[in-house]
């Protein structure tokens, strides 16, 4: 029997093992050893995070640094719970005390502001540069603020939120919500595809209703929308229906919903049907991968980055690895789970890669649930693998919710809903 | 009574067993009909990393998600086939079981059932 070999995929950290004698002895960075690999980490949301715990849980040896600006991460998955009154913004801050401490992930709290793709180095804004055999950029969304005439990040930060990074935006809509008269409406304005979160803008409209239906009865939401449909469609407007009456509408581009510009004094978003005056008014701008992925050169003229779908390394500089919303994935969405998925994927290939072996053929999957209010939630499964069309999603499996789900089923899913994100964080962060 | 049985040989025919996992009985002890070698089946990692953002790192759960961390290759495999064909009510699981094959499930399973094979002997 081969019970007592060891076998890493379950190893707890052994600190008395290779990696303990090098690293967090002290709680200090990682003095390298001159033959250990090292794998740099650009961002500590859901990808990024990933990548650098499940290098580190599966194979030790390999020394990573990540690199996060914020110590705290408040993550965009149930940030839309806080608008509606359901979760405090302490609910969706993640730390990395447990990278940190017992993954002996090197955490520098920074900005990487170059990446010098032939010397394989990457330069901080404190001026630390540091050096990879791997580098993983994991830098999540930009937005396009001059796509809409009268809009910018100052708009943003002020005046019309996008509230599609989590953290001081979140904390803006949610009082600019609780401060909004009763009467007035509020205006959601999603960009088209691809974007960040498909669903993202319609669980928002489910709790901010929600939210109206108790405290500001009078007023009602307003999706002003780039597409001519949207994730979850069915489902949502079923639900709308049932719960929020006419409170919800929804305006698809061609019946008014383009949104062309925004007056930030008039408060108003001028569409090709005329003006449309909010009260709290959401702008989700046009989106493009994160600002150090542009300035390195991995994206194409999209403004996404293409990755081999293996290993995520990108196709334009060997030796870096780009997910999460940043990369062009096949048919996966842009979504935390998605990019914690690809994360691991690309943990597993890089650790093959660096022993000299061949990486696995990847397996990929994504769940989204959407609350649609407190005990009524719906979801979206799909399972992933790579054909020659790329990553493409595995038919016959995978789906939503059935359209004729009761009650008891639809609470079942927003239980499990709050399970999904307590497990993800733990995955992630934990 | 199973751990004198392949494996193999019964995955198709236990579906009305219910195991618990190693601490019911035998169970772990059958996941060592196939060997574990030196290293992990590589595809086997790929496809069981995946579970983990559900049900949490190697399968222990934090949240209402069941965890499954420590339980049998073949309690594994009985469930996640009775997920694929339907036979066991689920709001999600049915759709993602549906994603992978039989061998997949197996090599999944093994992944995990490692686990409880440790705990046992």
């Amino acid at each position: 029997m081969n019970q007592n070999i060891s076998r890493r995929g379950f190893n707890k950290l052994v600190l008395t093992g290779i990696a303990g004698s090098t690293l967090g002895a002290f709680g200090m960075a990682t003095p390298l050893f001159a033959n250990q690999k090292h794998v740099v980490v650009i961002g500590g949301g859901f990808g990024g995070a990933s990548a650098a715990k499940y290098i580190r849980k599966l194979d030790p040896s390999i020394a990573v640094t990540l690199i996060e600006p914020d110590s705290t991460f408040y993550t965009c998955p149930f940030s839309n719970w806080v608008m509606g009154g359901l979760k405090a913004m302490k609910d969706i801050a993640q730390t990395f005390d447990v990278l940190k401490n017992r993954y002996n992930v090197d955490v520098i709290h920074d900005t990487a502001v170059e990446i010098d793709a032939v010397n394989h180095s990457v330069t901080l804004m404190g001026g630390k540069v540091l050096n990879y055999d791997r580098l993983i950029v994991s830098p999540g969304i930009d937005f396009k603020y001059d796509a809409l005439e009268g809009y910018s990040r100052e708009a943003a930060e002020t005046v019309m939120p996008h509230a599609y990074q989590a953290g001081p935006q979140t904390e803006l809509i949610t009082r600019q919500l609780q401060e909004l008269r009763d009467g007035d409406n509020v205006l959601i304005c999603p960009p088209g595809n691809p974007f960040r979160c498909p669903p993202g803008p319609y669980e928002r409209a489910s709790l901010i209703a929600h939210y109206l239906k108790e405290h500001k009865p009078n007023s009602k939401v307003i999706i002003l929308d780039d597409k001519e449909k949207f994730s979850k469609q069915g489902l949502f407007m079923k639900g709308w229906e049932r719960l929020y009456g006419g409170m919800i509408e929804w305006r698809s581009a061609s019946m008014g919903g383009k949104v062309l510009g925004v007056d930030t004094k008039a408060m108003t978003v001028e569409t090709e049907f005329g003006p449309e005056k909010g009260g709290l008014i959401n702008i989700i701008p046009p989106q493009v991968a994160g600002k150090i992925a542009r300035d390195a050169g991995l994206v194409d003229s999209s403004g996404w980055c293409p990755v081999n779908p293996i290993t995520f390394e990108s196709s334009i500089h060997p030796g870096i690895h780009v997910i999460g919303d940043a990369c062009i994935a096949g048919t996966m969405p842009k979504s935390g789970f998605a990019a914690s998925s690809q994360g691991k994927v690309t943990a597993a290939g890089i650790i093959r890669l660096m022993q000299g072996k061949v990486p696995a053929p990847p397996s990929l999957v994504n769940t989204c649930y959407s609350l649609v209010a407190p005990g009524y939630a719906v979801s979206v499964a799909a399972v992933y693998k790579l054909t020659s069309d790329g990553i493409v999603s595995i038919k016959g499996a995978g789906g939503l919710t059935p359209m004729d789900a009761d009650e008891d089923q639809l609470a079942e899913e927003a239980t499990y809903a709050r399970g999904w994100y307590k497990n993800i964080a733990q995955d992630i962060w934990g | 009574m199973l751990k004198q049985v392949s494996v193999w040989a019964v995955a198709g025919m236990i579906a009305t067993v219910t195991l618990t996992g190693c601490d019911s009985g035998d169970a772990g002890k059958t996941s060592g009909v196939r060997a574990i070698e030196d290293e992990f089946n590589p595809r086997g990692q790929i496809l069981a990393l995946s579970c983990a953002s559900c049900h949490g790192t190697d399968g222990k759960s934090v949240g209402i998600m069941p965890g499954f961390y420590g339980k049998s290759q073949v309690y594994l495999e009985n469930a996640l086939k009775q997920f694929k064909n339907g036979e066991r009510y689920s709001t999600v699981m049915e759709r993602h079981a549906k994603g992978y094959t039989d061998e997949e499930i197996t090599l999944i399973a093994e992944y995990f059932g490692w686990a409880c094979q440790q705990t046992t002997n």
